[in-house]
């Protein structure tokens, strides 16, 4: 039993959703910019990728792509798990999730340098922007896996107002970063068009 | 101060900040365009002059706007943030606000400084 009444009804959103949305928005401005910078790039460039870099592979970064958003699906029932007030299923469904988004960075992180070996970031404008989108994002998965890490260790003291909100908020996180992931590998690959 | 205009406030304080900075760039953006364009250059326009006034005009904005957010958080200093909503979101936002319209402060200054000592019609 979580011990803790969950309210059933109340007016409007926590505030710890509206920190989130606020984070997310600034976020996305962020990655906007980016992909922006990668676009303005590209159509001065007359080839593209540049200076002899190959095209980006294709299959194994949407595989892992498909990974990642799967989580949304965890995260989804956690956040309502926790609105109801069923701990086990909450924490449970966390564990889920955070098992899967450490063996995607886990992997990501290896690709990344792996790549960085055969070209680094100094070597063109393309170089610099694809790092630079590819290493935000993995950053913005990295804080998502603390995000859970911390969560579950909350919740192994039951839940609180304060942690049901927190699950939402972090739901809300993980949806957006998958978004802003299928962005930013679609803006990536978009070099092979 | 009823919570419906408080709200009003909130909001204003939270939003108009990005938006004056946006509008501040696009524009100056379209008036250094127009300026430095072949089709534009007989229009005589002084992208100096565009840009301070916009500079002026967009710290005003934001100064107005961390002013209502600062209001707010003064008249919900009974709430905490943590509070049920709506009151506590509305304290929350205004503090938000007040922190955003900071750094957009520094933004649009940035932006209209650099526009007025930077050169604007270079090759690129």
């Amino acid at each position: 039993m979580s011990g803790y009444s969950v309210p059933q009804s109340q007016v409007g959103r926590p505030t710890a959703w509206w920190g989130m949305t606020i984070l997310i928005a600034s976020e996305a401005t962020l990655f906007g910019t980016f992909i922006g910078t990668y676009y303005y790039l590209r159509f001065k460039t007359p080839t593209w990728p540049p200076g002899g870099i190959p095209e980006p592979k294709l299959v194994v970064p949407l595989v892992m792509l498909a990974v990642l958003v799967s989580t949304t699906v965890p995260m989804r029932l956690a956040a309502t798990a926790a609105r109801t007030g069923r701990l086990a299923a909450t924490r449970l469904l966390i564990a889920v999730a955070l098992v899967v988004q450490s063996g995607y960075f886990a992997y990501e992180v290896h690709d990344f340098s792996d790549q960085l070996h055969r070209f680094d970031i100094t070597r063109n404008a393309y170089s610099s922007i694809y790092y630079t989108l590819l290493g935000a994002d993995h950053a913005h998965v990295l804080l998502g896996v603390l995000f859970n890490l911390w969560l579950l260790g909350k919740l192994a003291r039951g839940f609180t107002r304060y942690r049901i909100h927190a699950v939402q908020a972090i739901a809300w996180y993980w949806l957006a970063v998958n978004v802003l992931t299928i962005a930013v590998i679609g803006t990536l690959l978009s070099a092979r068009a | 101060m009823s919570l419906r205009r408080l709200e009003i406030l909130q909001w204003v304080g939270l939003l108009l900040g990005a938006l004056v900075w946006t509008g501040q760039h696009v524009v100056g953006y379209g008036v250094t365009e127009a300026a430095c364009s072949p089709g534009g250059t007989h229009w005589g326009i002084r992208t100096d002059t565009w840009e301070a006034v916009l500079m002026a005009a967009a710290a005003g904005c934001v100064l107005a706007a961390g002013l209502a957010a600062v209001t707010v958080v003064v008249r919900t200093r009974e709430e905490s943030y943590e509070s049920p909503p709506p009151t506590g979101r509305v304290r929350f936002l205004a503090i938000a606000a007040i922190t955003a319209n900071l750094i957009f402060l520094v933004i649009i200054l940035l932006d209209g400084l650099g526009s007025i000592f930077n050169v604007a019609c270079r090759q690129g």
